[in-house]
């Protein structure tokens, strides 16, 4: 089942003569329970596609459903209620906030729904992440590596339609990507959590099912592993 | 280059500028307060200068001195004479009632008319039978009358006369009931029935303003000495020179004006402190990466230094011309550019010293920023390891309280701005809404609404104005039995009359100080000696013995000249009246007891009572039993009669009361409504100027709400921008943002309402102790009008931020600085 399917997607920035094409007519499909990686290289378009699929920035032209809900038809509330509900984010900077501690970044987005987190549920992720001791602790109390963790945790806890992941090892050591991205797959096998991950490095995309290159805003290739 | 030389002053200077173009938000907050401080401050120092000056201005151009009955000649030599100002001439015909108006004739030269401002229309009169006559007096009369028209009038000497109206005087009189009439000379002499020309020289002498009043004497004497003029025609204005020295600048205002323009430029800096401090906070990252890059801690402060100073030297001007304008506007009379060219240097000064204390913590901040704690800035400095709970409630509004923690000296520098405002505020406006300078009314009329009374001020040319000439016209005036039980019963029988309650009054020369003075008796009852026997009494403390003999109680304190001419129970001093048969009695009245009223109405007011004096105590310096009196001066000593109304038919009453008395040649009418609202007129700059303060101190609050608000949305953008990123609405977010602020509201309302209100009223105590008119009112209106603003600020600039950053895109927002 297709949990993800992108029709025709364009970004343009400007006019002409300085139009920018950041994305120019892009097709995607992703199945639910997939893990896919799209690369290429800076100012290809990825992060911009990805941006686009999170309901965080609108496209020029063309079509986006998420779990069958059309984004473009949403306005700023609906997206934001779709997001909460339905998309789960890791960006490269973690993106915690800083006033919350570990727990409670991880369940935010259910307590901005008005929900009771499922305890039981948050604690096989926690457990999953390694981070049972440290759920008291603020986000300046931890590693990168530690940060990043709880933001997977966060994007995971309220069981949304599809995980995005915007070059989640881009500011951790190779130890500690290796940790993560080892994370973001188990995860999202145990829980068959949908996983589209940005990615610039070749050699990350191959933890995915699916690999889709992007250059010049355009897809160039799509390969399974 | 060594690395001791760090000679890249223009670097720091280029970032700083290209710091305050991205900043346009603080620049303008910052300008608008260091500019609303700085005409503040400005305002407050022109309109304290200003009311001196204007004082000033009008006391010089004031006469001192007045040569009575000179010849031409001896006038002439007066106006030659090199110690003299300038001289006019006048001459006295008299005053008298016609009608219901009180006419007051006399003459005056075309130069002494020009320096009271007489705005006529017409030539002035200068043949015998020519007058100028005001306009409002006209119009009472119902005569349509134009410059040249001649009139049939009787001018008060009960003879009819027709005169030319060579011109119509266009300034109000002063009084509804009370004229002026100017008449020429040849006129005047022939109202009075002179053959011999004499005037009045009025003088005004040089350096006046810089002599006492023995100098003056001295001066005045000197000159008519040299013009031929005797002594006891010349008479100097003591009043004149008591006035200067209240019109002068005390060390006590100067003081004033400092402490206010201190507590003007602290809340204005607390303001400009706490924008840049969150300006600071919100570019930590950029300060890191500078001092990652080379720029060392000095460099960093200069920058932050130059922003200010620059920022300073934007508002400044913009104050000084707002500044300038309100201190012409309240006071145009008191204009001077040298005082305002003074005043804003100061102030300029003042605003650059002040900035440059108020960023200095900030850029001190700035500097310590080390390039790794830039790095990991999260903006939050809580000093917590881990929560105690292991999740808290993550409503909005919790999440606000959590933000409130997380930077704790912003919040507090916050909301002591914010807290100062509000006090200030509270206080200056109980104090203002409290000040009740026409209440000083209701104790010169105790026991009514109006007073009627005895006048022997009218006349022509045969008053004798000497002391005991007065003395006797009065007691003529009691002989006669003027205000005798006939005109009580008159009074008690008008409508609307609920009391008549007459006051006692013999009027004596003395010279129980040495010098012969005009003074009175007052006559005081069983009752009121009650009240004496409380105000530190010494003497006789039974009524009926002091009733037996004629003496008197003697109040010591008020008058001064005790204090070198002291007298003590059992003293005789010599005295001067008239009895009901006209005989003049001249006896030694001895003092049968002494009271210290000034004392005993300092320790009623610290204690908070101000108790109100009857008419026979209040102001009274010679004090007798009212049945002694009577019998010892072999008449009605009734001087006049306090009449209290019904208050529904106040007007009413006093209609009445003038139809029947208005025009009474021996009595005067006097109403406290009318002269509450004369005196009210007058504090009503004094009141503009406080609420003026009082708006500043609301608009600094504003202001500094709206910078809170604004830069509280701005710095946070990124934060902002995930915490919507994970599914956090607008909705909730302007419910975050507006729970956050609404605590600085709620703090600051409370600060006003109840801290301000509290200190507003000490305030009003202390007034009160040091004998301003004060009756302590809570700032309801002025309060209110303080919450609604902030409130009304918060809600519209929380929504307006929440709607500027969306301007942005979220993806846009959320990249990092």
């Amino acid at each position: 089942m297709s949990i993800l399917e992108v029709k025709g997607l364009k970004k343009y920035y400007g006019t002409e003569p300085a139009l920018v094409k950041a994305l120019d007519g892009v097709d995607l499909t992703v199945h639910q329970g997939s893990f896919t990686a799209v690369v290429g290289k800076s100012g290809s378009g990825k992060s911009t596609m990805l941006h686009m699929i999170g309901g965080l920035d609108i496209p020029t032209e063309g079509s986006i459903k998420v779990a069958g809900r059309e984004l473009s038809n949403m306005n700023d509330d609906e997206l934001t209620i779709f997001r909460r509900r339905q998309i789960g984010f890791v960006f490269q900077s973690y993106n915690l906030v800083p006033i919350l501690n570990a727990y409670e970044n991880i369940v935010l987005p259910i307590e901005l729904d008005g929900g009771k987190a499922d305890k039981e549920f948050i604690m096989e992720i926690v457990r999953m992440i390694g981070m049972e001791k440290k759920l008291r602790n603020l986000p300046n109390q931890m590693s990168g590596g530690e940060q990043q963790r709880i933001a997977i945790a966060r994007a995971l806890a309220a069981k949304p339609a599809i995980l995005l992941a915007d070059e989640p090892t881009g500011n951790l050591d190779s130890r500690t990507s290796q940790d993560v991205l080892g994370l973001l797959k188990n995860t999202g096998e145990r829980f068959g959590q949908t996983i589209v991950m940005i990615t610039h490095n070749e050699q990350i995309a191959q933890l995915a099912d699916t690999v889709i290159r992007i250059e010049d805003g355009k897809i160039a290739e799509s390969r399974w592993n | 280059m060594g690395m001791d030389k760090n000679n890249n002053g223009g670097i720091v200077r280029r970032i700083a500028d290209k710091s305050m173009k991205n900043n346009r938000a603080r620049n303008f907050f910052t300008c608008l307060t260091i500019a609303l401080s700085v005409a503040l401050v400005l305002t407050f120092i022109l309109y304290i200068f200003g009311s001196s000056k204007e004082k000033l201005r009008l006391q010089e151009d004031s006469p001192q001195v007045s040569y009575l009955d000179v010849t031409p000649e001896q006038a002439e030599a007066i106006k030659a004479n090199s110690a003299v100002k300038w001289v006019g001439t006048e001459k006295k015909v008299g005053s008298s009632k016609v009608g219901n108006s009180r006419l007051t004739v006399f003459y005056q030269d075309d130069f002494y008319m020009d320096k009271d401002k007489i705005e006529y229309t017409g030539e002035l009169p200068r043949g015998e039978n020519e007058i100028m006559v005001p306009r409002d007096y006209l119009e009472q009369l119902g005569l349509d009358i134009h410059p040249g028209d001649a009139a049939s009038l009787d001018l008060g000497d009960k003879t009819v006369r027709e005169y030319k109206i060579t011109a119509i005087a266009e300034s109000p009189s002063k009084a509804k009931n009370s004229h002026k009439i100017f008449v020429s000379l040849p006129c005047a002499l022939l109202m009075t029935g002179q053959s011999e020309e004499t005037v009045d020289a009025i003088v005004n002498m040089q350096g006046a303003m810089d002599m006492d009043y023995d100098i003056a004497q001295e001066s005045a004497a000197q000159i008519g000495g040299q013009a031929g003029v005797s002594e006891d025609q010349i008479k100097v204005n003591d009043v004149y020179f008591s006035q200067s020295n209240i019109s002068k600048l005390t060390p006590g205002s100067i003081m004033t004006l400092a402490l206010v323009a201190l507590l003007i430029l602290s809340a204005a800096g607390i303001v400009i402190h706490n924008i840049f401090y969150i300006s600071v906070a919100g570019k930590v990252r950029e300060y890191g990466q500078l001092r990652t890059i080379g720029m060392t801690r000095k460099q960093v402060r200069r920058m932050i230094s130059r922003e200010g100073r620059r920022l300073a030297l934007c508002g400044i001007p913009f104050g000084l011309v707002l500044g300038g304008v309100m201190g012409y506007a309240l006071v145009p009379g008191g204009w001077d550019f040298l005082n305002f060219a003074g005043a804003a240097l100061v102030c300029s000064l003042l605003g650059i010293v002040f900035v440059g204390i108020s960023v200095r913590k900030p850029g001190k901040i700035a500097a310590m920023t080390s390039p790794v704690e830039a790095l990991g800035y999260t903006g939050y400095t809580g000093k917590e390891k881990a929560s105690k709970e292991l999740q808290r409630s993550l409503t909005p509004e919790n999440l606000a309280a959590l933000n409130l923690r997380r930077n704790r000296k912003k919040s507090i520098l916050t909301m002591c701005s914010l807290v100062l405002a509000g006090i200030l505020m509270g206080a200056i406006t109980s104090f203002v809404v409290s000040y009740d300078p026409a209440a000083v009314v209701d104790n010169s009329y105790p026991d009514g609404d109006y007073q009627l009374q005895l006048s022997a001020e009218s006349g022509y040319t045969n008053n004798d104005t000497s002391l005991l000439g007065r003395a006797k016209a009065y007691a003529s005036l009691q002989a006669a039995d003027t205000m005798g039980e006939d005109l009580r019963e008159e009074l008690e029988g008008v409508d609307g009359v609920t009391g008549v309650k007459p006051w006692h009054y013999l009027m004596i020369a003395t010279d129980i100080f040495g010098e012969p003075e005009e003074m009175s008796i007052n006559g005081f009852t069983e009752e009121d000696f009650e009240l004496l026997k409380q105000m530190n009494y010494e003497g006789e403390t039974s009524y009926q013995k002091l009733a037996e003999t004629p003496g008197v109680i003697v109040e010591i304190e008020y008058n001064s000249n005790f204090e070198k001419n002291p007298v003590k129970v059992g003293d005789k001093f010599p005295v001067v009246c008239y009895n009901g048969k006209g005989e003049m009695i001249e006896t030694d009245l001895p003092v049968l007891g002494t009271i210290r009223q000034k004392t005993w109405s300092s320790d009623n007011r610290k204690k908070g009572i101000q108790q109100k004096l009857p008419l026979s105590i209040m102001g009274s310096t010679l004090m007798m039993p009212v049945e002694t009196m009577n019998e010892w001066a072999g008449m009605n000593t009734t001087y006049g009669y306090e009449i209290a109304v019904s208050p529904d038919k106040e007007a009413e009453v006093g209609k009445t009361l003038e139809e029947l008395y208005g025009a009474e040649e021996n009595m005067y009418l006097g109403s406290k409504r009318e002269i509450k609202e004369s005196r009210e007129q007058e504090e009503f700059s004094m009141k503009v100027i406080l609420y003026v303060l009082a708006a500043f101190l609301v608009i600094f609050g504003l202001i500094n709400l709206m910078n809170t608000i604004m830069t509280n949305l701005f710095s946070r953008k990124r934060e902002l921008g995930i915490l919507q990123a994970v599914g956090m609405t607008k909705v909730q977010i302007r419910r975050m943002l507006s729970r956050e602020t609404l605590s600085y509201v709620a703090l600051s309302v409370f600060c006003a309402a109840a801290v301000g209100g509290a200190l507003g009223y000490a305030l009003v105590r202390v007034a009160f102790i040091m004998q301003l008119w004060v009756k302590y009112q809570y700032p309801w209106i002025p309060v209110l009008v303080y919450i609604v603003a902030l409130c009304l600020m918060q809600w519209g600039m929380t929504r307006y931020g929440v709607k500027m950053l969306q301007k942005e895109s979220l993806v846009d927002r959320m990249k990092e600085n």
